[in-house]
Parts: C-alpha cells; structure tokens; sequence
C-alpha cells in the first residue's frame, strides 16, 4: 500500500485477525474481537517503522502476526520476495533465521534455569548454524560485546542480572541469527528510566551498525519519533495515519494522531503543546462503530463520518491518513 | 499534646529513615530512605522523582504510616495537620489512631487500581464504606454523595457506574473510583503514588488534567510520586528528586527544568528523548542504581556521574545545601563551580555503556 523508495522487505498487506468469542456449553460462536482490521504496510530494508497506539490497539497482535506467531485470519505478508502465509514448519524456521522478536519482559522471556550462554546460543543451536560448539561459543562471545556485556556473563544465571542486563541479552539472542528484520514489541516499557535511554541507544546503533528494519512498538511516542523513520498509528485495529516520523509527530493530519500526541507531557513548560484530551475510552473491538471507528471520540466528528470506512489516502509524499476532514488539520 | 503549624503547612517531614530488617542474622538492616526533610504547604502539588529503588514509594508509604510493623524501622518525624488545625505525628501513632487518620487527613491512590479495589463489591459499596467510616451520614446521604463524586471525576453514566464491579471498569474508570475514594472525607492532604503509570498517555492526560482541577477546587495538597519527569513539570509546583533514599535536589519545578543542578537530574533530563526534538541525542547514564545495602563511599551517585572528581566524590560526602535565594536545594560536592559551565552545552552523541 504505502511506497517506498526502494523495493520493501517486509510487504503486509489487509493483515486482519479475529478472535472467536464462544459462550456457553457448546461454545457456541457469538461474535468477534477485531483485533487487527485490514492493516497494510511495507518496511524497506534497514528501515525503521514505529507502531504508536494505545492498549487494545492491536499493535502486538500485527507484531507477532508479522512473525506469524500468531496466525493472521486473513491478509497477505511479503518478506524478501516469499509468500509467509504459505510457508510450512520448515519454511518458517527458516524465516525465523532472517526475522527475530524482542519481548517487554525481560523477565518473562528467559528461562531463567538456563546459564545465558545457553540463553544466547539455543537460536544457533536450533537453526543448527555453527557446526562445532566451538564456533557456537565465539559467536556467543560475539554476541555479548555487540550488547556491551562483558564475557563472564556466560556463565552467569539469568537471575543475577538486571532488567536492562537482561534485556540486553535477549536482544543478543534476537540477534544470534543475523536477521535483516526485528519486531521489538515494547523493549524499554518494562525498565527503569535511565536504563531505557540505555537500550534506546543500544537499538539506534546496532540498527545502524547491522542496517537492520525493525517494526518497534510503543507508546512512548517520543522514543518513537528518535528510533523510527515512519511510524504508523493504529487505533481499533486499524491505521489511522502513516507517514515519515517527523511529519507524524510535528504535524499530525489525523485527529486521532494530534490527540495522542498533545497528551504525552513535556518538561519544557514554554513549549506546551494545545491539549486535545480524548473523552472516554476506546470503542469495544467486538463491535466497532460503523465507518470511522474513532468518530466516537472524536473532536471534529460529522455525520458523514459514520457513513463509510475512511480509506487511507496520500496527503502529501509517503504521508498518509484515513480520514475524510481536510478542514480541520 | 496538641501543636499546630503556624504557617499553611499541611505536612512537615523531618529526618526520615526508614530501614528494613533482611531477616538474615549478621546482616545489618538496610535503609532505604535516609534522612529526608520536606514540607508541603496548602494547595501545593509537590512530586517526587526518581528511579525504581530510590525510595520515593517507602517515602510515600510512611507517610500513611503503611510501612510492614515488624521489619521496619521508622524515624524521624511526620507531623501532619488534621482537620481540627492541630497537628499529628504519624511516627509511633498506635494503629487504632493512624486509622483515625487515614483517609480522613492524608488519603493515597496507588498504581494499579485493579488491585487496589476489591473485586467482590460493587464500586458504589466500596466509596460508601470510606463515607461510613469517617463522616457521619445516614445511607440515603451515602448513597448521594457516593453519586456526587463519581459524576465529579468525569465517569460517564455514574449511577451505573456506582452499580458496577471493578472488573467491568476500564483502568483508567478504575483510577478515577480510586481517586473519588480517596476524595471522600476531603483529606487535607492526597498521596498519589504512580497513579497514571498503568495507563496509557490519553488516559493519562485525562486524569492529570482532572486531577488538577480538583485539586484548584478543593485547595488540598498532593505529594505526587513519579519515575516520569516531563509528567513532574506537568502537573507539580515544586519536585524532589531522589537517588538512593535521598533528596538530592529539591526545588520549584519551572527552575528546576530551566536549570538542574544536581548532575544525576541533569542527566536524568539528557537521558529522554523529548517529543519534536530531533537535534537532541540522547545521553545514556551508565550503570544502574546502587544497591542500598552496599552503598557507594562518598557522594552515593559519583560513579555514575561525569563530573565526579576522584579523590573528592568519592570520599567526601555531600550535604544538601541551600541556594543563596533559599528556594532550591542540591546535594552535590561541585555544584557551585558547575553551574559556571553552560547547561546546554555541546550535547554528545549517545553512547551506550
């Protein structure tokens, strides 16, 4: 859907997933969450797409179809070329050699009965990489000194380390296979603040370094903006706005975007932004309103706009919006 | 005996340590709040910041006098204003007092209200329990007010809402019943501890910006404990910045942010990305925070600190001074000759640890 400049590597086009809602002795079918509605992106190589949104938005659930850890209800996902949705078991491990994942938790994604050389190298194992253990443990070594861990963490246990030491180290494992393409759902959310600017600034380099594309999800808007070269906001399910990072967060064209943006708060009391606060909550997912499904809470709501689903149209290069309003913004 | 501020004082902490017993034998207790003096005047919103560990919560905590009896030691002084004008230290209150005082004089909302709630009551029982148990009123008058403050916090449809169960309140509905509780017997004093962290960022605005309205309305004071700065110059007049169970700067907010002294804030500020901001790189602290059973020597964050001189930092340690105008406070061995340097001054590429 949306171009880039160069031939993209990962191409999701009307990704949706529903999730069955069964009541009752027989589970009988009574409806659906819409969960991720009709989605379509592409990243090029080396590129860095954010995915801003908040809670129920569905940007988990687009991360981890993207991977396909979770099983897409419908849509097409391009990467380098091969058809995702057609791979088989062995297809997949092969995909998973080019395309990794970094959990939130640090604390819930490592085993933490493993020693973190085993953490680290069981993705090499797996994918059968090195031939000798031998060269499994260089990489290892590797590894730990692209994160800026000293070697003699090898043999530590998970559970002497740190959030951010931990993170550090499922990155490395994210890393182990040499993947062109990461999802990092939430990376920093679950650390304290002076370790997040050390992961952020973990991220930026290695992302330069190894000129990885990255699909990084969060609803820190403003790590967003530093790590990402477009970002896509989604709400319900659905993409409200695309476009370069920059125009995203400085001249938001959906009103959706302004309002997110004008809460996150700033400590430059000179430079408050106008505040849009959103009134109420999110729309129920198992039934969305009709058309635009954030005309609910909406500022600049018409009648119209419970008419048809705004489709997402270019405002200006690579920038798009799904809304009927150009009056407003 | 009975005292009273006599300025407009509603809280007066002085000398605060709290430490914990490990429970280990021949391992001494740990402290994690030392030696902490602030006061918060009426209607005044004051923050503390700092990162998990720094002892802001425990602060916070002791304040309602919620420290776990048989490990904890307090000391030091809280005096607080009740109702009447006079004041209470809440340090060695019996519990059947401190109770007296809770939610009636000081009230605190926490952050998850999921599990501040009980999730057998309906949201209209558990505000009224609050009301039976400091304001005399018959359960008709309960079930009014009950009413009142729930339509007050912005809760769409608020009859339904009172006949609700927690479970089937979104999280941010969950902390305005949190904060109408907490509002019920009109505390003098309300502590907010991370209450919009679970939340995300519109949610969170709605509710600092209510929070903010009630308080201009009610005139009563919050002490707001955040790890989050940009939400500190949001809503607070005046901040405390802690790092390891200390107050290393203090100060009114719009001074604070203009120009921080103390290195850790400084760093803390070049640590975040700022929305729009594209030029500025950000500047990892590197390490992470000590460990309050093993303290460095010295000043507590000089390890971390690009300013540290060897040979002072390390061993000296530092008091918290006064400014000349009496307004901030820092603790930091070098602060005066560090503000002769340009604060903005040539930001570094980030560079991870």
């Amino acid at each position: 859907m949306t171009p880039t400049s160069t031939q993209p590597l990962i191409s999701v086009s009307h990704l949706r997933k529903l999730y069955d809602i069964r009541r009752g002795l027989f589970s009988k079918l009574v409806g659906h969450v819409h969960a991720v509605n009709d989605v379509s992106f592409d990243i090029a190589p080396g590129e860095t797409l954010g995915l801003a949104g908040e809670s129920g938005s569905g940007k988990t659930t687009i991360g981890r179809s993207v991977l396909r850890l979770i099983e897409p209800t419908d849509g097409a996902i391009r990467f380098d070329g091969k058809d995702v949705m057609a791979l088989n078991a062995a297809g997949l491990r092969d995909y998973r050699k080019s395309a990794q994942i970094i959990f939130q938790d640090p604390f819930a994604s490592i085993n933490p009965r493993m020693k973190i050389r085993d953490v680290i190298a069981e993705p090499l194992r797996v994918q059968k990489i090195h031939a000798t253990e031998r060269d499994v443990d260089r990489r290892v070594s590797e590894l730990l000194d692209l994160v800026s861990l000293s070697d003699d963490y090898k043999d530590r246990s998970p559970t002497a380390l740190s959030g951010g030491q931990r993170q550090r180290v499922v990155i490395a494992r994210a890393l182990a296979v040499n993947p062109k393409f990461i999802v990092a759902d939430e990376p920093i959310s679950a650390l304290d603040v002076s370790i997040q600017a050390q992961i952020v600034s973990l991220l930026d380099e290695l992302k330069q370094r190894l000129g990885l594309a990255m699909l990084f999800i969060s609803h820190d808007l403003a790590v967003m903006e530093y790590l990402s070269d477009r970002i896509a906001v989604v709400y319900l399910g659905q993409i409200m706005e695309i476009g370069p990072a920059r125009a995203i967060t400085q001249t938001p064209k959906h009103p959706y975007t302004e309002a997110l943006i004008s809460a996150v708060p700033d400590d430059r009391p000179d430079m408050r932004r106008k505040r849009v606060v959103l009134q109420g909550d999110v729309a129920d997912p198992v039934s969305p309103p009709s058309g635009c499904v954030f005309r609910t809470r909406c500022i600049y709501a018409k009648p119209e706009c419970a008419q048809q689903r705004p489709v997402l149209r270019e405002i200006a290069p690579l920038h798009f919006k799904a809304c009927i309003r150009d009056d407003v913004l | 005996m009975t005292t009273t501020f006599e300025d407009s004082r509603v809280l007066s902490v002085e000398h605060l340590s709290v430490s914990f017993d490990t429970g280990k034998r021949n391992t001494p207790p740990v402290t994690v709040v030392r030696d902490v003096s602030f006061s918060i005047g009426k209607g005044e919103i004051v923050a503390i910041v700092g990162e998990s560990g720094c002892g802001k919560s425990t602060t916070g905590l002791a304040l309602l006098g919620l420290n776990p009896g048989s490990n904890a030691s307090v000391k030091g002084s809280i005096n607080l204003a009740k109702k009447g004008g006079q004041t209470v230290d809440i340090v060695g209150l019996r519990e059947r007092e401190l109770r007296r005082v809770r939610g009636n004089d000081v009230a605190m909302i926490f952050q998850e209200p999921m599990s501040s709630l009980n999730p057998l009551y309906t949201i209209g029982a558990q505000i009224e329990e609050a009301l039976s148990v400091h304001r005399r009123m018959s359960s008709k008058e309960r079930a009014a007010e009950a009413l009142r403050l729930v339509s007050m916090l912005g809760i769409p449809s608020p009859a339904k809402c009172l006949n609700s169960y927690p479970h089937q309140l979104s999280g941010g509905m969950r902390q305005r019943v949190m904060i109408a509780i907490a509002l019920s017997c009109h505390p003098g004093l309300l502590i907010a501890d991370e209450p919009t962290t679970a939340l995300d960022v519109t949610v969170q605005a709605q509710i600092v910006e209510r929070m903010k309205q009630l308080q201009q309305e009610t005139q009563m004071a919050i002490l707001f404990v955040t790890h989050d700065l940009s939400l500190v110059a949001e809503i607070a007049n005046r901040a405390l910045v802690m790092y390891a169970g200390q107050i290393v700067e203090a100060g009114p907010v719009s001074d604070l942010f203009n120009q921080p002294l103390m290195p850790y804030t400084q760093a803390l500020m070049r640590s975040r990305p700022r929305l729009g901001d594209v030029r500025h790189r950000i500047k990892p602290i590197p390490g992470g925070a000590p460990n309050p059973a093993a303290l460095p020597a010295g000043c507590t964050f000089h390890k971390r600190c690009e300013h540290a001189v060897a040979g002072r930092c390390d061993t000296q340690v530092p008091s918290l001074e006064t400014t000349d105008d009496g307004l901030r406070q820092v603790r930091c061995l070098r602060w005066r000759e560090l503000r002769q340097v340009p604060q903005c001054a040539p930001v570094l590429q980030g560079q991870p640890s």
